[in-house]
């Protein structure tokens, strides 16, 4: 295990250093993280990767491989155009998370807030608390699994992709609508809540596209 | 019926279109209405007052070099003619290998546009720009590290604030693939980014390319032409190294009618405004000025470049180079050279390799042109060309520009000392 001490490091040095040890197969913990933004940006390694306090935006961002713990709060926009791994957050989340998100998962165990998973294109977010506003918007394809509420314009826009809501929501966005829960989407709930071992509510509603925006149509309003 | 202008045949073709569809419509390439120009500019020759340059045998500078404001890696190229960024979707593989042989060959830049990179653009462009659109179709991290700079799309002259616009004809299984789309769904990209929503977030966000790319690639801003005094200000305060600025002339692969004839300004206000915003804040030389839309010849570059820009990109030219005969049907999937389709069978129509080398010799001709009006002009790099060099043949030029109308001092809608 290689200590980075954030007090003592820049971001880029912080950078360089994990994707090194993402090289060398080394596990990496950053202390004093401070809530500094784009810690942990560019790992293209399957590194494993622990950050002992709140980090700020971007964190874990243009990713493909590493397995990210954040023993705090993230900043927006966490996990951009993440490719594979996982960034585990043990607290909350700000707005607009996993944007343009292409595999792996994240997973906050508290709340998020506006705008998660725009143009998503695959992939799992787990939220283990409530979302907040247009969660999902423009989501293309993958998951978003919200154990908690879901707040206004769920799912706006949306083309492709699942979301699931075991609490309340507020509104549904343009074009999602509710779908039927089928066996294979509870046993995907079942089998991705016990890797996590999340609490799992028992009901989930599913909402998926209504697919009317597909095409330019006629007489949109 | 009213006057012949007021209904002329276009006109009356546009409401038979919309009264039978019930929607905007959408075509290809840019705006038909004709617009201010670099046309409306003459070059002034040296005589006695300035020495003549030979203009076919002596030493005239066209090397360019973008991004040196704070990359480690700034790009270096031969000519200030770039290739536009067109994206894999708009036009067929063939055509994206097209132009990365051709901007290799020229010893220029050529660039991924919106649908991702190309295992084969990349191999075939010496240096290529790689963007970073609102929809993030295709982007990689690991195709980011490979990239030579990289460009984030804000918006395109063709349709300024708009988003792009794919129509499912051309989604195919492969497109859709490397976009991650249904197919032949019809694409509305986002017209903001997912992850920042005004310049304080663009700051982070610039950080976090530069932070995945080692801060050693440029990056830019590609923006439509609008409030272009106040933009580029914010370009400079968000940290870019270069702006990439689309005029009302550029074209598109797809994009509403109202929107390419009547949103945006030209692309020689659009420059001037950009200067004039740089002047103002005393950053002419922090960052680097791209102008596109409409550039057509060695004459319009080597006029951009006098009034301030550091390179130009070639969008429409380059596709016209390649066997595009301005037919317009560019987002209906039955592009008669082969060129904007994925039809497999239109495709065949295209020899890349053929039209590689006929972008190349446009680029190499037209550079040809640059150093010709420089050296008349009485210099010797083309980077010295500047608007002293220049004087307006309109009011409109005169007005836009700041440039004194021929023949005269005067400048229109400037005081007269």
């Amino acid at each position: 295990m290689i200590t980075l001490d954030a007090d003592k490091l820049s971001v880029t040095e912080i950078n360089r250093a994990l994707r090194e040890a993402g090289e060398a197969g080394e596990e990496v913990e950053v202390i004093n993280t401070r809530a500094r933004h784009h810690l942990g940006v560019g790992i293209l390694a399957p590194v494993k990767v622990t950050f002992r306090g709140s980090v700020g935006y971007f964190c874990g961002g243009l990713c493909d491989g590493p397995v990210i713990n954040v023993l705090g709060s993230v900043g927006w926009c966490a996990a951009d155009n993440f490719m594979s791994g996982e960034l585990i957050v043990e607290k909350n989340a700000g707005s607009c998370v996993a944007p343009g998100m292409r595999g792996g998962t994240l997973l906050v165990k508290g709340n998020i807030g506006s705008r998660a998973g725009q143009v998503m294109k695959d992939g799992n977010i787990i939220v283990c608390g409530n979302a907040g506003f247009m969660t999902g918007f423009m989501l293309i394809n993958g998951n978003i699994i919200i154990l908690g509420n879901a707040g206004d314009l769920l799912g706006h826009y949306m083309i492709g992709g699942s979301i699931f809501v075991g609490g309340q929501i507020l509104s549904l966005g343009v074009d999602a609508e509710e779908a039927e829960v089928t066996p294979g989407d509870k046993l995907f709930l079942e089998k991705i809540l016990d890797q996590y071992k999340l609490p799992n509510p028992g009901r989930f509603r599913k909402f998926v596209s209504g697919k009317k925006y597909h095409h330019y149509g006629k007489r949109v309003y | 019926m009213g006057s012949v202008k007021t209904w002329d045949a276009d006109i009356i073709k546009q409401i038979q279109a919309k009264a039978n569809s019930g929607r905007n419509l959408v075509s290809g390439f840019g705006a038909k209405k004709p617009l201010p120009s670099f046309d409306d500019l003459t070059f002034l020759p040296a005589a006695l007052s300035r020495m003549c340059i030979d203009a076919h045998k002596e030493e005239c500078n066209t090397k360019t070099v973008l991004g040196a404001r704070y990359a480690k890696k700034p790009i270096e190229l031969e000519t200030p003619i770039l290739i536009a960024p067109i994206s894999y979707g708009a036009v067929s593989k063939e055509v994206k290998m097209a132009f990365a042989r051709a901007s290799t060959l020229a010893g220029t830049a050529s660039s991924t546009g919106e649908g991702g990179m190309l295992p084969e653009e990349r191999e075939l462009a010496r240096i290529l720009f790689y963007q970073c659109t609102p929809g993030r179709y295709g982007f990689n991290p690991r195709d980011l590290i490979r990239a030579d700079a990289v460009e984030l799309f804000i918006s395109q002259g063709a349709k300024p604030g708009s988003g792009g616009h794919l129509q499912g004809a051309k989604i195919t299984a492969e497109i859709a693939r490397v976009r991650g789309l249904p197919i032949g769904i019809d694409l509305r990209s986002p017209s903001r980014h997912p992850d920042w929503m005004g310049a304080d977030d663009l700051v982070l966000k610039i950080i976090e390319l530069r932070e995945a790319t080692n801060w050693e690639i440029p990056v830019s801003l590609k923006i439509a032409a609008g409030r272009v005094k106040e933009d580029i200000k914010i370009a400079v305060k968000v940290g870019a190294d270069i702006i990439a600025l689309d005029g009302m002339q550029g074209g598109t692969g797809a994009g509403p009618d109202v929107l390419k004839e009547n949103v945006g300004i030209p692309t020689i206000a659009a420059l001037v405004q950009a200067m004039e915003g740089l002047r103002e804040e005393g950053m002419e030389d922090a960052i680097d000025v791209v102008i596109m839309g409409g550039i057509r010849d060695g004459a319009d570059v080597a006029k951009a470049l006098a009034l301030g820009a550091k390179a130009v990109c070639l969008g429409t030219a380059s596709l016209v180079a390649l066997g595009c005969r301005g037919c317009r049907q560019c987002s209906e999937n039955k592009c008669p050279a082969g060129l904007c389709t994925q039809d497999p069978e239109l495709r065949k129509r295209f020899d890349w390799e053929q039209g590689a080398e006929k972008l190349a010799n446009l680029i190499y001709a037209m550079t040809d042109e640059i150093r010709m009006i420089t050296r008349v002009c009485g210099k010797t790099d083309v980077h010295n060309l500047e608007p002293e060099d220049l004087r307006a043949l309109s009011v409109d030029a005169s007005a836009i520009t700041g440039i004194p109308m021929v023949g005269s001092d005067l400048v229109i809608g400037r005081q007269v000392k």
